[in-house]
C-alpha cells in the first residue's frame, strides 16, 4: 500500500485518497472554444510513463493537492495544496 | 521407510505431556511440541496425502513451509482446509484428513489414474475436453483433481484482529542471521520487531551443529531473545511475513494457538531486514516423489527437535556438503546409512560409520507404495527404507523479489541471490548465500550496519563453519523415466520438454502451460529446477530463463485476516436517520436505499406491504402525510464568490435568485450529463444551501469541494456538509398547512408570506427551524429542517397535531409511488 503525503494531513496510506485526475488540464471557458479543445479537456489523457502530476483528493480531510508521482517506481516526488488560482 | 521415535532427545517435544489425535481414522500418538508430520512419522505413517493430479501415494517431504505433499484438512472448531502438516501443532483431539484421497490417502480409488498419466501430460485438459463443451466435463474433473475440502458447516468462531505497527527495524526471520540483526539494531538505539513463522526461534540453529561466542546455540538464542525482550523490542513467533507491498509496507500474518483467530499487521518499518534462510532442493531421479524420500535437513531436523528417526536403511544423496552432517547424525542414531555424491573430489571427510559412494547419482528410486530402494546411475542397486536428498539451496528471496528487487544469479551456489539493494529493505543469511556462520554474521553486521552504531558486538562463530561444496545437480532433458519437478501439481520433466516443444518457453508460459509452481507451495522446491530445466532444453543460461514474477502471499493467508472486522453490517456501513428508533417503535419496517437505511413503509408485514403503501400514499392525498426527509442533502455554500459559484455549479442562472426563495436546478457532469438535480436556497447574499439528492451527497460535496479548491479559491467560497447537523421532516398534503399552524412555529403561512419556493424561519422550543415550500407530492408541502438532536419532540408534536387531521405517516416507499402514478412535480432527490 502506498503512501501519499496529504498537505494538510501528512503521510497517509492510499486507500484513503480518490484520484482526481490529470493536474494541468485547465477547464476551457467561454463560449468560443473550439470542438477539439473541449474533446482534448474531456477525453485525452497522456498517460505518461515515469514522472506525472496529478490532482488527488484526501477523502478524510477533503484536501486536493497536486502531487508529483513515478508511475513506474511509485515514488512520490512532491505534494503540493492547490492555491487560489487554477492549478496549471 | 520404517521411522520411529528415538527413547531420549528432542529440544522440541515434551516428553511429560502426551497428546493423541486422528489422522484419516487412525490414531497417532505424539508430544506436545510435534508437529502433525513429526507425529505421523514418529508413528511409521508413510502416505499422507495423493497427488493433485495423477493420485500418486505422498509422503512427507519437508520441515517446514516449503512441504508440496503432506497437506491436511484439520477439522473442529478452527478447521483449515490444506494446511501444511509440516508447521501446523499437533495437539490434542485434533482430527486430521489427507487431501484429494477417498477414502483415505492409503487406499485411495482414484489412484488407477497414474496408470493412465502418459494420456494426460500437461495441457492434456486444454487439447482434450474442447468439444462440445468444457463445462460438460469441469464437474468430474473438479472433483477429480484437487486438494482439500472446505467444511461448509464451519462457522467463524470471531473476528480476526487487524493491527498497524511502526518500528525502526522489522527483522523477518529468527535464525541466526535475523537474531544477530536485531541484535545489533537493537543495540544501536533502534526500536526492533522480530518475526519468525515458526513457534520456536531460531531457525536452522535448532538443529545445525554449531557454537556461538563459546555457547552452545541453544543458550545464545535463548539470551539474546531475553535482552531484545527486555529492551522492550516486540517479537512475534508464529508469525509470517507474506507480502511487501508498495512503499515498503510489509505484511504478517499471526497465528495464535488458543482459539482466537490470526491477527493482521501492517506494519510501516523504516529499515526492512530479510534473513528468511534458504530451501533445499530435491534431485532428479526417476519417481523421486515416492513416499520415503525426504529432504535431508528435514529428516535432521526431525531427529534433533523431535527425536525421530525417519529410517533404519538410509540412502543419502546429495550434491553438496550440508548433508554430510544428517548422514552422520542419522548414522549415529543407529541408522544404517550410504552416502550418495554425485562429486568424486572436494567433499567433506565421510561421517563415521555412513558408507560413501562418490561420483555417483540416484537414477530411479524403487518401490510402489514406498521407497524400497534406489538404482545409482551406474546400475548399482541398493535397499533403502527411506532416501534422503539435498540437491542444494535455494535463498528464500520471495520478499526481496515482491518489493522488484533485481536478483543475480550465483554459479558457485547454483542459484539467485539479491541483485541490486532495493530502497529500505537489507538481506542477510542464507538468504544472500551465506553458508558458514560466520559468513551470516558478517551479512548480519552489514545489513544494519547503514542504521547508526551499535553498542552490541557481533556475534562469533566459534564452531566448526559449513561449507557449501556445491556441483550443480539439475534435472536433464531426455532423462529415463518419470522425474517430478513440482510435487504438489505433478510437473515431471517431461511435462516441461512437452511446453518446450510447442514452444512454451518463456518462463511465465512455461508456468501457466505446465501449472509449474501454481500450487499451495507456489513452487518453494521446483521453480529453480524446473528453469534449470528450461534453460538445459533451450540451450539458455538460468538467468537467460529467468524467474516467474515474486507476488504475495509467500504462504497462504485465511482470508479472515484480510477481512478483519468488514464482516456484515461493517462490510458496508449504512448511514442512519437521527429518528431511527422512534420510526421503529412506530412499526416501521427498514430499507437500505442509496446507502441510507429508510423506512419504506409504516405497519403491515411484508406480505402486505403493497396495501401499506396503497394505504399511505391515500393518506398523503386526502389530507396531511408526515415524512422524514433528513437523508436530503443540505451542503451550504458560504462566502463572498458564493452566487457566482453556484452560477458554475448548476446549469440553471441561480445568481438571479432572492435571498429566502428557492429555485429548482440540475448540475451536469464535464461531460455534459445530469449530474444531479435538487433545490437550491438562498438564505442570503452569500449562503446558499444545496439540496442534492441523498445518495448523492458525498459525491456532490466533492465536486463542489474540487471546483473549490481548483478555481475559485479556498477564501472566495467555503463549503459546508450540513447534512447530519439538521434533521428535515417534510408535512405534505391538503391539511399540511393546517396541521403546521396547530404546532405553531412562530411564523406566518399565509401565501403572501410563505409563497411556494420561499423559506421561513421559525422557533420550536427554542431552537431555530427552518421552514422550506417545496413540494414532493405536487400537493401543498413544507419541509421543516431542526438540528438533529431537537428533532424528535418536534416530530412527536407533528403527530400529536395530526391526530385530528388523520395524518398518515409515510415511507419512501409511498413517495415513490406517486413517480409510478405519475403524479407530482419532478424531483429525483427522493
Amino acid at each position: 500500500m502506498q503512501l501519499f503525503p496529504c498537505p494538510f494531513c501528512g503521510p497517509r496510506d492510499e486507500t484513503e485518497f480518490h484520484y482526481g485526475g490529470d493536474a494541468g488540464n485547465v477547464r476551457p471557458d467561454g463560449a468560443d472554444v473550439p470542438i477539439d479543445r473541449w474533446a482534448g479537456y474531456l477525453y485525452l489523457r497522456g498517460n505518461p510513463k515515469g514522472t506525472a502530476r496529478e490532482i488527488w483528493v484526501h477523502m478524510n480531510c477533503g484536501e486536493f493537492f497536486v502531487m508529483e508521482r513515478d508511475t513506474v517506481t511509485h515514488k512520490v516526488l512532491s505534494s503540493t495544496a492547490l492555491g487560489g488560482e487554477h492549478a496549471a | 521407510m520404517t521411522a520411529s521415535r528415538l527413547a531420549t532427545g528432542g529440544s522440541a517435544i515434551d516428553r511429560s505431556l502426551a497428546i493423541r489425535f486422528s489422522f484419516d481414522g487412525r490414531t497417532v500418538n505424539g508430544f506436545v511440541g510435534d508437529t502433525i508430520a513429526s507425529a505421523l512419522l514418529a508413528n511409521d505413517v508413510a502416505i499422507v496425502g495423493r497427488s493433485f493430479k495423477y493420485h500418486r501415494p505422498r509422503g512427507i517431504w519437508g520441515a517446514g513451509v516449503e512441504e508440496p505433499n503432506a497437506l491436511v484438512d484439520v477439522g473442529g472448531p478452527q478447521s483449515t482446509p490444506n494446511t501444511r502438516a509440516t508447521t501446523e501443532p499437533a495437539r490434542d483431539g485434533l482430527v486430521a484428513k489427507s487431501v484429494n484421497a477417498t477414502p483415505n490417502a492409503l487406499a485411495d480409488r482414484n489412484a488407477f489414474l497414474d496408470r493412465f498419466s502418459r494420456f494426460i501430460p500437461a495441457a492434456f485438459y486444454y487439447k482434450t475436453f474442447m468439444w462440445p463443451d468444457w463445462h460438460m466435463f469441469e464437474p468430474r474433473i473438479r472433483a477429480m483433481a484437487g486438494l482439500g475440502k472446505v467444511d461448509t458447516d464451519w462457522t467463524s468462531p470471531g473476528i480476526a484482529d487487524q493491527i498497524n505497527h511502526h518500528c525502526d527495524v522489522l527483522v523477518v526471520g529468527a535464525g541466526p542471521a535475523g537474531l544477530a540483526a536485531a541484535r545489533l539494531a537493537a543495540g544501536a538505539g533502534l526500536a526492533v520487531t522480530l518475526v519468525d513463522e515458526q513457534q520456536r526461534l531460531g531457525g536452522s540453529l535448532g538443529h545445525r551443529a554449531c557454537e556461538i561466542d563459546d555457547k552452545p546455540a541453544a543458550t545464545w538464542i535463548e539470551e539474546t531473545v531475553a535482552e531484545l525482550a527486555s529492551g522492550g523490542h516486540l517479537i512475534l513467533p508464529s508469525t509470517t511475513a507474506f507480502g511487501i507491498y508498495d512503499h515498503n509496507l510489509v505484511g504478517l500474518n499471526q497465528r495464535h494457538f488458543d482459539g482466537r483467530r490470526d491477527t493482521l499487521w501492517r506494519v510501516r518499518p523504516r529499515q526492512i531486514v530479510l534473513a528468511t534462510g534458504a530451501i533445499e532442493r530435491p534431485l532428479p531421479f526417476a519417481n523421486n516423489d515416492l513416499p520415503g524420500i525426504l529432504s535431508a535437513d528435514a529428516a535432521l531436523a526431525y531427529l534433533r527437535r523431535h527425536a525421530v528417526l525417519v529410517g533404519r536403511r538410509v540412502v543419502v544423496a546429495t550434491n553438496n556438503d550440508s548433508a554430510y552432517e544428517v548422514a552422520g547424525a542419522l548414522a549415529e542414531a543407529g541408522a544404517e546409512v550410504t552416502l550418495v555424491d554425485i562429486r568424486r573430489d572436494g567433499m567433506p571427510a565421510t561421517p563415521a560409520k555412513a558408507r560413501p559412494i562418490t561420483g555417483r547419482a540416484l537414477a530411479a528410486a524403487k518401490g510402489s507404495l514406498r521407497v524400497e530402494g534406489v538404482t545409482l546411475d551406474d546400475g548399482t542397486r541398493l535397499d533403502a527404507d527411506c532416501v534422503l536428498v539435498s540437491g542444494g539451496w535455494t535463498p528464500t528471496i520471495h520478499l526481496f523479489g515482491q518489493a522488484k528487487g533485481k536478483l543475480a544469479w550465483s554459479e558457485a551456489r547454483a542459484a539467485f541471490l539479491p541483485g541490486d539493494p532495493v530502497d529500505g529493505i537489507s538481506v542477510a543469511g542464507a538468504a544472500a548465500g551465506a553458508v558458514s556462520l560466520s559468513e551470516v554474521f558478517e551479512g548480519a553486521q552489514k545489513a544494519v550496519a547503514s542504521l547508526g552504531n551499535t553498542k552490541a558486538a557481533v556475534p562469533r562463530s566459534t564452531g566448526s563453519d559449513a561449507t557449501a561444496g556445491l556441483t550443480a545437480a539439475w534435472p536433464t532433458p531426455g532423462s529415463k523415466g518419470r522425474i517430478w519437478i513440482d510435487y504438489q501439481n505433478d510437473v515431471t520433466v517431461k511435462d516441461v520438454e512437452l511446453a518446450a516443444r510447442e514452444n512454451f518457453v518463456s518462463v511465465e508460459h512455461l508456468k501457466r502451460y505446465t501449472t509449474l509452481g501454481m500450487a499451495t507451495d507456489q513452487g518453494k522446491t521446483s521453480n529453480l529446477p524446473g528453469l534449470a530445466l528450461m534453460a538445459g532444453i533451450t540451450g539458455r543460461t538460468v538467468p537467460e530463463v529467468g524467474t516467474t514474477t515474486y507476488r504475495p502471499p509467500f504462504t497462504p493467508v485465511p482470508l479472515a485476516s484480510f477481512a478483519g472486522a468488514r464482516l456484515g453490517e461493517l462490510m458496508a456501513p449504512v448511514r442512519r436517520l437521527p429518528l431511527e428508533n422512534v420510526h421503529r417503535a412506530g412499526g416501521a419496517v427498514f430499507q437500505e436505499y442509496g446507502g441510507w437505511l429508510r423506512p419504506a413503509h409504516y405497519g403491515g408485514r411484508a406480505a402486505d406491504a403493497d396495501r401499506a403503501v396503497q394505504d399511505e400514499a391515500r393518506g398523503a392525498r386526502q389530507s396531511v402525510a408526515l415524512f422524514d426527509g433528513s437523508t436530503l442533502g443540505k451542503i451550504e455554500v458560504i462566502g463572498p464568490k458564493a452566487a457566482e459559484f453556484v452560477d458554475f455549479l448548476y446549469y440553471n442562472t441561480m445568481s438571479t435568485l432572492k435571498p429566502g426563495r428557492c429555485r429548482y436546478g440540475f448540475m451536469l457532469s464535464e461531460n455534459g450529463v445530469v449530474f444531479d438535480d435538487g433545490v437550491l436556497v438562498r438564505l442570503d447574499e452569500h449562503r446558499f444551501v444545496v439540496s442534492c439528492s441523498s445518495s448523492h451527497v458525498a459525491s456532490v460535496h466533492a465536486r463542489l469541494e474540487e471546483w473549490r479548491q481548483d478555481r475559485f479559491g479556498r477564501d472566495a467560497v467555503y463549503i459546508h456538509n450540513a447534512t447530519s447537523d439538521m434533521a428535515t421532516l417534510t408535512v405534505s398534503g391538503p391539511n399540511a398547512r393546517k396541521l403546521l399552524e396547530a404546532v405553531n412555529l412562530g411564523l406566518s403561512l399565509d401565501e403572501a408570506a410563505l409563497p411556494h419556493m420561499a423559506i421561513g424561519n421559525g422557533t420550536y422550543g427554542g431552537d431555530e427551524v427552518r421552514i422550506t415550500r417545496v413540494s414532493f407530492t405536487g400537493d401543498r408541502s413544507y419541509e421543516v429542517s431542526i438540528r438533529a438532536d431537537r428533532a424528535e419532540p418536534l416530530w412527536a408534536r407533528l403527530r400529536e397535531a395530526g391526530q385530528s387531521l388523520d395524518a398518515v405517516i409515510i415511507g419512501l416507499e409511498a413517495l415513490l409511488h406517486r413517480h409510478r402514478q405519475g403524479h407530482g412535480r419532478h424531483h429525483a432527490a427522493a
